[in-house]
């Protein structure tokens, strides 16, 4: 051995069953093929590309979601702050209950496809 | 990432000994196979740090104490050579090899582990650390206490046999 710094007495029959061990021969079935592992691996590698690059596209399509429900937010507080005489109406009442069921369905959604475990959506 | 050429010498040069540690060391040839396979099928979906030979070598052992070590913590134990339907021990060629690889399987998953690394793959002790996530210093004690151990076997099997001969 190359840096055994310390030499025991028995170490050389350790060694010599050691070595005798390594010799004796394996009942198994033939090693698999290299290529189909070969095949297997880049099969592989290629659904941790995918799963990569989906990742981005996933991770863009939360981004525009998350900007539109603070664009519809801003909207409305802005119409609410610039027309007083809106906000008494019926229709801000009525603006303001619809506005405020698509974002929450929106979350609900956004949420619900965020949840651990989902199964992964196929891409083309 | 490797060519095709390149993974088909890598597993010539490697698999049998690779397969060999494996099955020693499990003590279970079903087991081995899956290890070998995941062992080579993590080295293609993360291209290996480095081309030279040796040190592909090491890492490729590395990475199969790596799965060894994740099975062993998901199933504790792994089943003995003879309960896992080997041939019966009617030849003594098998009974002695089936005696040796009791002997073994004695030993800790670990200590299996080093003995191997250390005596049949001659690694040094800084690879012997790097393949199985140790310091240096605790690859020299663990080895020098799996040697003493192993040796303390070999001498407990031969007052045995030679007990059983008087």
């Amino acid at each position: 051995m190359k840096n055994r710094d310390q030499f025991e007495p028995y170490e050389r029959e350790v060694e010599r069953w050691m070595q005798g061990f390594a010799a004796d021969p394996v009942t198994a079935p033939p090693l698999p093929d290299s290529q189909v592992l070969w095949w297997k691996g880049e099969a592989l590698r290629r659904m941790d590309l995918d799963r990569r690059a989906g990742g981005v596209l996933d991770a863009g399509e939360y981004v525009s979601v998350a900007v539109g429900i603070a664009a519809a937010l801003a909207l409305l507080a802005w119409g609410a702050a610039s027309a007083p005489a809106f906000r008494q109406s019926a229709s801000f009442l009525l603006a303001g209950v619809a506005t405020v069921g698509i974002l929450g369905g929106s979350i609900g959604l956004m949420c619900w496809d965020l949840r651990p475990g989902r199964p992964s959506r196929p891409r083309a | 990432m490797l060519t095709p050429q390149a993974f088909e010498a890598l597993y010539a040069q490697t698999s049998a000994a690779l397969r060999n540690y494996a099955v020693k060391v499990t003590g279970n040839a079903a087991a081995a196979d899956d290890i070998l396979q995941e062992s080579y099928l993590r080295i293609l979906r993360q291209p290996p740090p480095t081309e030279d030979p040796r040190e592909l070598r090491a890492y490729l052992f590395r990475i199969a104490s790596n799965v060894m070590t994740d099975r062993w913590r998901r199933h504790r134990r792994e089943v003995p050579i003879d309960e896992a339907g080997e041939p019966s021990a009617q030849d003594p060629d098998v009974a002695s090899r089936m005696d040796m690889a009791k002997t073994f399987g004695v030993l800790r998953p670990m200590e299996r582990q080093l003995m191997w690394l250390a005596y049949v793959e001659g690694a040094t002790h800084r690879e012997i650390a790097a393949a199985l996530g140790l310091r240096e210093g605790s690859v020299r004690v663990l080895l020098s206490r799996a040697r003493a151990k192993m040796a303390a076997l070999l001498r407990d099997q031969r007052s045995t046999s030679s007990g059983e001969t008087a």
